[in-house]
């Protein structure tokens, strides 16, 4: 549909303004990032100060620098992103496979009481994280869970299931059904044509799935915050929050601003690494398969 | 190869009853074919002898034992899909070989048995391909490989050949009365193309909104259907049916217009009775003449549409019936001419004339009926 | 096939159901039960010194209403929601109008829309924290120069603390609504656009008979989920402002951590908790049904609108509305 001038200069304002929005905040803690250590607090955000590097990542990255030079605290950063590695990692996988295989009981079959247990899965989803707060850390203190990989990816876990599951049952659903049935055919158990079959039907939505509850587990601050706060097995949000310039008694006073700047900018990384890892394989998948692709939405 | 017994099989999902007290027997080694119109019944019925769907009443029973307990994947059947149904994301080669894995069968013998399909089937250039290469006919071919790689002991084929062109239809068509041959199975084809029930099967069940309605040898089922549902579905162009209040006539019936010497007996009688006197008189358009050639005069009309096919013509008659006008389709040669208005005679063997009650029943010619 | 959904073998459903109660046991055990032992908290009033319980049964529950600063943080609650969805719902809007329409770079700008709800709310709050910071902010740092405020101007104060970390959390959550939008907008059959430019109607007018009706389920959606997710929000605001300046942003997440954490108070937190999810239960409630009813109003306006005649070439088709 062609357009009139008009209405085409509308168009790259909005794409303008659209791009400033989303971007403009992220340029902002870029910029700092590469700035030199102090030259933040001189407060010349705008100017162009000599010496903008990547000095700061070159030393997030060699944590044996930052130790000499800043001591413990910065470690605790990098400890950060070992832990959060570690704990979204399994919750990636055991949530990912706990999800494929409720999902696949959702979406293909039919049994009694199926919409109530649906709505008894989903119903997790409705409360505010708050209210199990107080009970689970209670309960996992009781547990000396606390502090522990484990009482944390349990935690994520019952969060992140249901939510996958429910992804994953509206994808299973629309598989083409009859393929299944062949497998069946041809001497597949159900759990062997889950695996031989489905699965690898399936593997654009399971690769999205994983993204997903990696990309939870990775990012969420309270429930870190509470049960792993302060310990060894500290996770990197709220790792990345004490040094934060609103923290009252840390803050960035032993981090300095351009290196919190910068950690924050690192701690994307990951997750967004592994989203654009996920969007290639399945982008991969499209390309071979149109036949496959007609199943994808 | 089995013997395949269906007893009272029924499966309704809530509302809907998709077969409705199937009984059919199907013997060891038979080419059966289950026709009818495109629906939810026949495919049904083929997931449930392959193990894909439970009946909700009746038993299915292999060579006399019951499969009510055994999963599909211990039934060795083999099926063709309608929709072909390819493991997407495997290549032509592992597609055909998947069964045989899951038999855990050795890969020298996987890669023999894969190899020798692919011969006969044509296909052996294709073993490193995957499905969304390959054309509508070579996907068929690597799903009829894919099926007969194995040894089952049915074979079952949900409409192969609908997604085919016409050329190709027919070409699949003998090479799968060939592959009967050469296996010698027990094949189970689904189908709504009368022209391939006739020319496969050895027997034909004709089927309508799940219910079977006739099940017999296509001769059979051509020249005594048992009722009108059967003798709708058979022949092309269908048969011409035409419903009237049966009058004796000094040894004659009339009926709507139309004079036929066929015996008005009390079996007639108590069937009119029972319709308030309306029954359907049948008779195939290739059964009727123009000319008399010792054919008895049935009736007589004028023309009302022409319908030439190159081969074939057909010529559409009225004549005088209940209310005035009926219409009646007589195949002619291809190279009569015909105008509209021409007055023309009608002629048709006793023989050829079929009586249905008024549930559709065939009380004319008696004898052989549902088998 | 033409088939009815889901035919299958009758012993798939026990396999299914196995698996299904697992997966529910697990659930009950891990989410269940904590949440009935918080109730059983909430009816109790914990001394941690002292170690001991003591049932008051729902004595946190009137405390906390008719405590005037859980009101307040109630309050501030609903009116961050408010500002949360309405300016979610507009931004989002606007983002997938933009992408959907067709301009170079369209397929890499789609990617950057889904930055800020891929970071985290900490990230979030750092990013806005290097704009908002009176210091060393970008915004004080673009401002001052120009003499339109001064050194260390307070952004966020008593006044507008609220308010910025509702537009931080927008800027997070925003690019899900968008996506929502962008599925909802590319249903819209583009011959109903092309009825309504040869009725020579003006952008706008198309924007209003064609577009807006149509999204209207996308919107409830968009509504629903904002409120359910707003309501809860508690990282953005605890890593932005920590509640502060004093109590000025302190929603009533905040003040049920402070419960927690600050004075130890697990039977007041535990109560508050219910009454957060309750008020959260009904607001989206709310929402939903107001929003499902107006659907009606929407139909019948722009069926009066349509009636108005318009000027019209000669022999052009009317839009047909959906």
């Amino acid at each position: 549909m062609k357009k009139t001038p008009g209405e085409r200069a509308i168009l790259w304002v909005g794409v303008a303004l659209v791009t400033a929005w989303t971007l403009v905040p992220i340029a902002v803690m870029v910029w700092v990032s590469l700035m030199p250590l102090d030259a933040l607090i001189d407060y010349g955000l705008l100017q162009w100060p000599s010496g903008m590097s990547l000095a700061n990542y070159r030393a997030l990255l060699g944590i044996a620098n930052i130790n000499a030079v800043f001591g413990g605290e910065a470690v605790a950063v990098a400890l950060g992103f070992f832990n959060s590695a570690v704990v979204a990692g399994a919750v990636a996988v055991i949530g990912t496979a706990a999800a494929v295989i409720g999902g696949y009981a959702f979406g293909r079959f039919d049994f009694p009481l199926k919409n109530a247990l649906l709505f008894a899965l989903l119903s997790v989803r409705v409360l505010p994280p708050i209210a199990v707060l107080i009970p689970y850390f209670v309960i996992l203190s009781t547990l000396h869970l606390v502090g522990t990989y484990v009482g944390l990816i349990v935690t994520y876990l019952t969060a992140v299931v249901p939510l996958l599951t429910w992804v994953l049952m509206d994808y299973f659903a629309s598989l083409p059904l009859e393929i299944e049935r062949a497998a069946r055919i041809d001497g597949c158990g159900r759990l062997r044509t889950l695996w031989h079959v489905t699965m690898p039907m399936a593997a654009p939505g399971i690769a999205a799935a994983f993204v997903i509850a990696f990309l939870t587990a990775w990012n969420e601050l309270l429930f870190g915050l509470v049960l792993t706060g302060g310990t060894a097995k500290q996770t990197l949000s709220p790792a990345l929050l004490a040094f934060s310039p609103t923290m009252p008694s840390t803050g960035t006073a032993n981090l300095g601003m351009t290196l919190f700047a910068a950690s924050s900018v690192l701690s994307t990384v990951p997750p967004l690494f592994l989203a654009l890892l996920a969007q290639r394989y399945i982008r991969r998948l499209n390309v071979a398969d149109p036949v496959l692709s007609q199943v994808l939405r | 190869m089995a013997a395949v017994v269906l007893q009272h099989v029924s499966r309704r999902y809530r509302e809907t009853i998709a077969v409705d007290s199937l009984d059919l027997e199907i013997v060891d080694k038979e080419f059966v074919v289950l026709l009818g119109p495109s629906g939810c019944g026949k495919t049904t019925i083929l997931n449930m002898i392959a193990g894909t769907d439970t009946p909700t009443s009746g038993r299915i029973l292999f060579d006399s034992r019951s499969m009510e307990q055994v999963p599909p994947e211990k039934r060795n059947v083999a099926m063709v899909f309608q929709t072909i149904a390819l493991y997407p994301h495997k290549t032509v080669y592992e597609n055909i070989a998947f069964p045989l894995r899951m038999a855990r069968l050795s890969r020298p013998e996987i890669d023999g048995r894969v190899r020798a399909a692919a011969r006969v089937l044509r296909i052996g250039e294709l073993l490193d391909r995957r499905p969304h290469e390959l054309s509508g006919g070579q996907r068929q071919r690597v799903a009829l490989g894919r099926a007969v790689v194995r040894d089952p002991v049915v074979f079952l084929f949900d409409e192969p050949l609908s997604a085919l062109d016409a050329e190709l239809r027919a070409e699949m068509r003998v090479e799968i009365k060939k592959l009967h041959e050469r296996l010698g199975g027990t094949f189970i084809y689904v189908t709504h193309d009368q022209v391939e029930a006739l020319t496969m099967a050895d027997r034909i069940a004709v089927m309508d909104t799940g219910k079977l309605r006739q099940f017999g040898t296509p001769d059979e089922v051509y020249h005594r259907p048992a009722n009108i549902s059967v003798a709708r579905s058979i022949g092309s162009p269908g048969m011409n049916l035409i419903d009237g209040r049966p009058v004796e006539n000094a040894g004659t019936v009339r009926f709507a217009g139309l004079r036929v010497a066929i015996p008005f007996d009390d079996a007639m009688t108590t069937a009119a009775r029972g319709s308030r006197g309306m029954l359907t008189l049948g008779v195939r358009p290739e059964a009727l003449s123009i000319k008399p050639i010792g054919l008895p005069l049935i009736g007589e009309g004028r023309v009302y549409a022409i319908e030439p096919l190159g081969s074939d013509q057909f010529v559409h008659v009225t004549y005088g019936g209940t209310d005035g006008t009926e219409l009646i389709k007589v195949r002619t040669s291809p190279d009569a001419r015909f105008q509209v208005g021409d007055a023309i005679s009608l002629h048709a063997s006793p023989a050829e004339i079929y009586l249905f009650d008024g549930i559709g029943d065939r009380i004319f010619p008696s004898g052989l009926r549902l088998r | 096939m033409k088939c009815l959904a889901q035919p299958l073998e009758r012993s798939d459903a026990r396999f299914a159901f196995t698996i299904v109660v697992g997966l529910l046991l697990l659930n009950v055990i891990i989410f269940i039960l904590p949440l009935i032992y918080a109730a059983w908290i909430s009816f109790h009033d914990r001394d941690v010194i002292l170690r001991t319980q003591e049932f008051v049964g729902l004595d946190h529950y009137r405390r906390i209403l008719s405590s005037p600063e859980a009101i307040a943080a109630i309050f501030r609650s609903i009116i961050f929601t408010a500002v949360a969805v309405i300016l979610s719902l507009l931004i989002g809007l606007g983002i997938a109008l933009v992408l959907n329409e067709d301009f170079p770079g369209r397929p890499l700008l789609r990617a950057v829309i889904l930055l800020p709800w891929a970071f985290s709310e900490v990230v979030t709050a750092t990013a806005w924290i290097f704009i908002l910071n009176p210091t060393f902010g970008a915004l004080t740092g673009l401002l001052r120069p120009l003499g339109l405020v001064e050194a260390n101007h307070a952004w966020i104060n008593e006044n507008t603390a609220l308010y910025w970390v509702a537009i931080a959390f927008v800027w997070h959550i925003a690019p899900l609504g968008a996506l929502f939008f962008l599925a909802g907008l590319q249903t819209i059959p583009d011959s109903l656009y092309q009825a309504a430019r040869i009725d020579r109607a003006p952008a706008l007018s198309r924007f209003f008979h064609v577009t807006l009706p149509y999204l209207h389920p996308t919107v409830v959606i968009v509504v629903v989920v904002v409120t359910m997710e707003a309501f809860r929000s508690f990282d953005l605001l605890f890593a932005l402002t920590r509640g502060g300046p004093g109590a000025a942003s302190q929603t009533f997440p905040m003040l049920i951590f402070r419960y927690t954490f600050e004075f130890s108070q697990y039977g007041l937190a535990a109560a508050a908790s219910y009454i957060l999810a309750a008020i959260s239960m009904i607001i989206t409630t709310v929402c939903y049904v107001v929003l499902m009813r107006r659907r009606h109003i929407a139909r019948i306006a722009a069926a009066a609108i349509d009636a108005i005649p318009r000027p019209r070439a000669a022999g052009t088709r009317v839009a047909t509305q959906p």
